[in-house]
């Protein structure tokens, strides 16, 4: 948890004879940049709006998407999201040790979300190439159109996350873990939760919904 | 003490949790009538979603984020879950 120490919060207090003692309040704020949480609220609710797309567009057009839906392979679906979860606990646990001033532990555990991160990227290159391989694309059909479509974004945000990880730790490196880095990496951090965030949405709206 | 742990889970008991759900929902998924499992997946994945809001992301910190957040899960959910009941009800 972040805290932020606000002056007009310090008060002083004379009590005894004049001895003053100095009482700190602090108040919690949301970790990063607050430009991030401008990103993901609004990306948060574009999402909304594919998630609605899709869900009216499978009510039109139920036998095509169950359909759709039998020819995904779960298990990769799966093991996607394995893979991201376990990012985040790395992610989350390198912020910890920003913020407690490690960086060796920072740079470890940054180092293994990053690979996770890439091990998700592995899975869903295989993934489209199976699809494809199976005769499946972008114009097949409805159901395969949102699937590449809506995955396919989330794609691209995880390799924007991937980005600010590397961002993140290449300044671990050569930077000191100052008040500065701390914003970087839980900017950096916010992103990449959302991320996972929205996959453990994806996966069982894609995947697990079926109605037979 | 106990009620404060509670409160406050690790990083890892959080993700032992995340994990398990989404093992759960699998397992429902392979073995269990279609509407029940799709039901109950929707609902572990909202419930995951919450977990990284709340924990991960830090929303716990900021009560107007954290009301929007609940809003955004409350709605998402409500339209995938009410899009698929009424699509099987009617089917």
């Amino acid at each position: 948890m972040n805290y932020n120490m606000t002056n007009n919060s310090i008060t002083s207090l004379a009590k005894n004879g004049g001895e003053a003692l100095e009482h700190v309040a602090v108040k919690p704020k949301l970790p990063g940049d607050p430009g991030i949480w401008m990103i993901v609220t609004l990306d948060s609710f574009v999402f909304c709006v594919y998630f609605f797309i899709f869900t009216v567009e499978r009510m039109n057009n139920l036998a095509l998407f169950e359909q759709g839906q039998l020819q995904l392979n779960t298990v990769l679906g799966f093991a996607n999201t394995l893979v991201l979860l376990t990012s985040s606990l790395f992610v989350v646990k390198a912020v910890k040790a920003a913020r407690e001033r490690i960086p060796d532990k920072v740079k470890v555990n940054l180092l293994l979300a990053i690979l996770c991160g890439v091990a998700f990227g592995v899975l869903k290159v295989v993934g489209y190439t199976l699809d494809i391989q199976d005769g499946h694309s972008l114009t097949t059909n409805l159901f395969f159109g949102y699937y590449f479509a809506i995955t396919g974004i989330h794609f691209v945000h995880v390799l924007i996350g991937l980005v600010a990880l590397i961002v993140c730790f290449n300044k671990a490196r050569r930077n000191p873990m100052d008040d500065k880095y701390l914003v970087w990496i839980e900017s950096g951090a916010t992103f990449w939760h959302f991320v996972d965030m929205l996959w453990v949405i994806i996966f069982p709206m894609f995947y697990l919904l079926r109605a037979v | 003490m106990m009620k404060k742990r509670l409160l406050n889970p690790t990083e890892t008991v959080l993700w032992v949790i995340l994990i398990l759900a989404t093992i759960v929902s699998l397992t429902v998924f392979e073995d269990t009538a279609a509407r029940i499992a799709a039901s109950v997946a929707i609902v572990i994945g909202m419930f995951k979603a919450r977990i990284i809001f709340i924990y991960f992301m830090e929303v716990r910190v900021d009560p107007r984020l954290r009301i929007v957040n609940e809003i955004w899960t409350l709605l998402v959910g409500s339209i995938i879950l009410g899009g698929y009941w009424l699509t099987a009800l009617n089917s």
